[in-house]
């Protein structure tokens, strides 16, 4: 199975049956059949966004699915190399010679420098995010990128 | 991954196994076609993404408005919240 870093956006928009990305994601997931890049940071912010939609039915669908793929060893691959201060470290240095030519935030850089760790190690597929702004960060750390956009 | 042929397969089967137990894994080619998998008792057979998303999948197909992706949404009002300042 390809390795894909989905950032939280396309993550999200994967396992929450009615997000405003939903269909999007699925199509391209049905078509690569991805497995997915996970790590401490990711699980965190995706865990925390998909806790507050477990509000109807569907939250708890989304909730139920992000746990049994956390169950697996693949569909959402851990990678133990992510540690987070490394990271945090890859991330400021990213942002020092390029925070003031995007948009994105700071946490689109921490997926970025998460990602592009993991392309030097081992390569990645793809980023996938629904965020335009973070995607042109992603480019220009030499990833390749899809763009979920609606 | 060990591309092995589905003649191969029947002809030396237990070579195979006992590769696969010291943890090899194997596709199964049938006329150039990988047919089937043969992986190591010990290791995990994760579900395929059908699985897992089923319903997830059947619950899209409800009625009912999408709604706005909450991490964009958080995204643009830090960023917007930067630029007041």
């Amino acid at each position: 199975m390809p390795l894909v870093y989905a950032d939280t956006s396309a993550l999200f928009a994967f396992f929450h049956p009615k997000d405003a990305f939903s269909v999007l994601l699925t199509r391209a997931a049905r078509k690569l059949a991805p497995d997915f890049v996970y790590w401490s940071f990711l699980r965190y912010e995706l865990r925390h966004n998909l806790r507050q939609a477990r509000v109807d039915p569907y939250g708890e669908v989304a909730w139920s699915a992000l746990r049994a793929a956390e169950r697996t060893q693949a569909r959402l691959r851990w990678q133990p190399d992510l540690k987070c201060d490394s990271i945090l470290e890859a991330a400021e240095e990213f942002s020092g010679a390029r925070a003031r030519e995007f948009a994105a935030g700071s946490a689109d850089f921490l997926h970025i420098a998460a990602a592009r760790r993991l392309h030097h190690l081992f390569g990645l597929e793809e980023f996938w995010t629904c965020d335009e702004e973070q995607s042109k960060a992603v480019k220009v750390a030499g990833l390749k990128v899809r763009v979920l956009a609606l | 991954m060990t591309d092995v042929t589905s003649k191969m397969l029947h002809e030396k089967t237990g070579q195979l196994l006992d590769r696969a137990r010291q943890g090899e894994r194997f596709r199964v080619l049938r006329e150039g076609r990988a047919d089937a998998f043969l992986v190591p008792a010990a290791e995990s057979v994760d579900p395929e993404w059908p699985e897992i998303m089923a319903e997830v999948w059947q619950a899209r197909k409800k009625p009912g408005a999408t709604r706005p992706n909450p991490v964009l949404k958080e995204r643009k009002a830090r960023n917007y919240a930067a630029r007041l300042c």
